[in-house]
């Protein structure tokens, strides 16, 4: 009796895990996003820092035909033909609404007829080719994710899968000073005690990217194994009319970015004694890369 | 046949008889009642046809002749109008004289106003803005955009389109707005700017860029901003928002915010900009819809439809005839049809052209056609 009771409980068991699988593998189909280009080259990913302010998507270089990441529902599109009333930076683009909340934004497109893209979209069916139209200088593919959810622009490589093995790379990482004097860590070894901020300059690449020097994903600072400061460039969003980046702690895109291409990761006051400053930078993929810096400060 | 078979057969014919006469009563009745309402009908339902209208056309200007020396240059232009026709532009006269032509290059653009001119590449490393009036140039170095210009007033719309930065007449950012998706609607009225994005939401932003107001029409299955503008004082904002259904909203300024005045759903389905414009002393809001344009008078709350085929390209009136301009048509086939509001269709004309547009000057209405401008005004009446 106790063994037939035995026999029933792990057949359901089985036949719970047979499910769970089945589903998740039918979520996986239904819920699998796909990058818009087949062969593009991506050079630019998501907050990606560009002379002081972050991409606001991926730029693939390409000359083909782009399909949407996944079913959807046309939302929006402005052509050539649109008569809109102001000069489209984004030129011929089309922004397509998917389920979860989540609206995929392609731009630079080539010129499309006004009734060339049907109202429900199929992810086989190309939307348009790649383009010249807006501020582009060669065929060219922009495409970003916007959240109605979280009300900003999503890092796309958290939702599609991106192939990387390569992990990113630190450049170096930079202490500024209240005089804004830039001390070079690793080449300086000791420091006056003090409010310092610390810059880290540092980039992913992979065959993704063609090689092209990317923004990583997170980048984390730890102070005598205490983190002091988290960088994540998972979203983007507008507050107060202030374009901000990370969902966590939204922090304004001018203090940030810097000019030179590295972020600012945190704001330490360091007083007299020995530090042992480590940096991690973590890819979307989960690769990463650490350094090590000690800090004598006097 | 049996005296009772007889009495039937009279019983029922008397009925018959009866129910004949019944019935013709009833014939007259119906008969009367439809001649009556006929005569009431051709008395009363129609309006009175108006004289055959011919426009008049002032003058014709062929862009295709060869033009003065004085006019390939843009500077020379002074308080012109101006005018984009495919890739020429520059600026004319109102009797007719073509102050300024020149032609765009490869990936060149042009953002002109009656006193503000820039001519920028796709990608540019600096703009500059040239005042007509003073011939004062405004440089502006990494722009990060392109220029938006109204009247005399420069703005950038930064590469992502989602940011707006104010210019100064130094070339310096006076403020930079950034919005949270990309913009799709855009109006400038009395230093206000309005904004309309992807995400649904709509802005109006002060002369400092100040948040006057934001909006959230909602009410739709899919919220986005096809269509927004302002009234010229800038009280009064006209929406077409939102997918399933689609949404006509207008609000009026009450107090420090704007509120809701009234609002229609649409039978519409635009899923690209929408021409929405505020006419004759903002009592009028004109808008593109399915298969017909509308025109809403907010004044007496009345939505009125007049059918049209193809989209909207330009709306102008000319104030003093209280005429209405309507550019429309697709790819090369134009129409310009001529209304006298609410909706009384006076003329339309078809007409073959790629690049048109409308510009309404004092009591005239110019034309544009690929390489001609023409000049049309109202008959005089007697």
């Amino acid at each position: 009796m106790e063994n037939t009771r035995k026999n029933t409980s792990e057949t359901k068991l089985i036949y719970g895990a047979i499910a769970c699988m089945f589903l998740f593998l039918m979520c996986g189909e239904l819920f699998s996003l796909e990058w818009p280009g087949q062969s593009g080259r991506a050079i630019k990913n998501f907050a990606q820092n560009d002379q002081g302010s972050p991409s606001r998507g991926i730029v693939f270089l390409q000359d083909e035909s782009i399909f949407p990441i996944d079913t959807g529902e046309l939302l929006f599109m402005n052509t050539g033909n649109s008569h809109s009333s102001f000069p489209a930076p984004l030129g011929n683009w089309v922004a397509i609404q998917h389920q979860d909340e989540l609206i995929s934004i392609y731009s630079h497109l080539s010129d499309f007829g006004p009734s060339s893209i049907p109202e429900i979209v199929d992810k086989q069916l190309p939307l348009a080719k790649s383009g010249l139209s807006g501020w582009t200088s060669s065929p060219a593919l922009q495409f970003s994710v916007f959240d109605r959810k979280t009300f900003g622009y999503v890092n796309p490589q958290l939702l599609i899968n991106t192939p990387d093995t390569e992990a990113p790379l630190i450049r170096q990482t930079i202490l500024a000073g209240s005089d804004n004097q830039k001390i070079l860590l690793g080449q300086t070894r000791s420091v006056r005690q003090g409010t310092y901020r610390f810059f880290v300059d540092a980039f992913d690449r992979g065959s993704f990217f063609g090689n092209n020097r990317v923004a990583p994903y997170q980048i984390n600072l730890y102070i005598n194994g205490a983190l002091q400061g988290q960088l994540d460039l998972d979203l983007l969003r507008s507050k107060n009319g202030l374009l901000q980046v990370s969902l966590r702690n939204g922090q304004n895109i001018e203090k940030i970015y810097q000019k030179d291409g590295s972020y600012l990761v945190a704001e330490i006051l360091l007083n007299r004694g020995k530090f042992l400053c480590e940096v991690i930078v973590v890819d979307a993929a989960g690769n990463q890369k650490s350094q090590t810096y000690q800090i004598l400060v006097e | 046949m049996t005296l009772q078979s007889l009495t039937d057969t009279i019983i029922l014919y008397t009925i018959n008889f009866k129910g004949e006469q019944m019935a013709k009563k009833r014939l007259f009745l119906w008969i009367g009642s439809a001649f009556v309402v006929c005569l009431v009908y051709l008395f009363v339902a129609p309006k009175p046809i108006l004289p055959e209208l011919t426009l008049n056309i002032q003058w014709i200007l062929d862009l295709s002749q060869p033009v003065p020396d004085q006019a390939q240059n843009p500077d020379t232009a002074g308080e012109g109008i101006p005018f984009v026709l495919g890739t020429q532009f520059g600026y004319i006269s109102a009797n007719g004289h073509l102050l300024a032509n020149r032609s765009l290059q490869k990936n060149q653009m042009v953002s002109i106003t009656p006193s503000l001119l820039s001519i920028y590449t796709t990608n540019p490393d600096s703009v500059t803005i040239t005042n007509q009036q003073n011939k004062k140039e405004i440089l502006i170095n990494n722009p990060g955009g392109y220029p938006l210009l109204f009247g005399d007033s420069s703005f950038i719309i930064g590469k992502d389109q989602d940011s707006i930065s104010a210019i100064k007449d130094d070339g310096s950012v006076q403020w930079k707005y950034f919005f949270p998706s990309p913009i799709t609607a855009i109006d400038y009225k009395a230093k206000k700017l309005l904004i309309g994005t992807l995400d649904g939401s709509i802005y109006v932003l002060g002369p400092e860029g100040d948040t006057l107001f934001t909006f959230q029409p909602g009410g739709s299955r899919l919220s986005v901003i096809v269509g927004a503008a302002l009234s010229s004082d800038g009280n009064k904002i006209a929406l077409i928002s939102g997918i399933d259904k689609q949404r006509f909203i207008l609000l009026e300024k009450s107090s420090q915010t704007y509120k809701v005045l009234d609002h229609y759903f649409l039978n519409s389905d635009f899923r690209r900009p929408v021409l929405i414009k505020f006419i004759q002393d903002n009592q009028y809001i004109l808008f593109e819809g399915e298969n017909s344009f509308f025109a809403f008078d907010s004044v007496k709350q009345k939505m009125h439809v007049i059918s049209l085929e193809a989209p909207l390209i330009a709306i102008e009136e000319l104030t003093k005839d209280q005429v209405l301009f309507i550019l429309a048509g697709g790819d090369t086939k134009k129409q310009l049809i001529v209304f006298k509001l609410p909706d009384r269709k006076l003329v339309t004309s078809s007409f073959t052209a790629r690049d048109s547009f409308l510009v309404p000057v004092d009591n005239q209405i110019l034309l544009g056609s690929d390489t001609v401008i023409v000049s049309l005004s109202m008959p005089k009446q007697d």
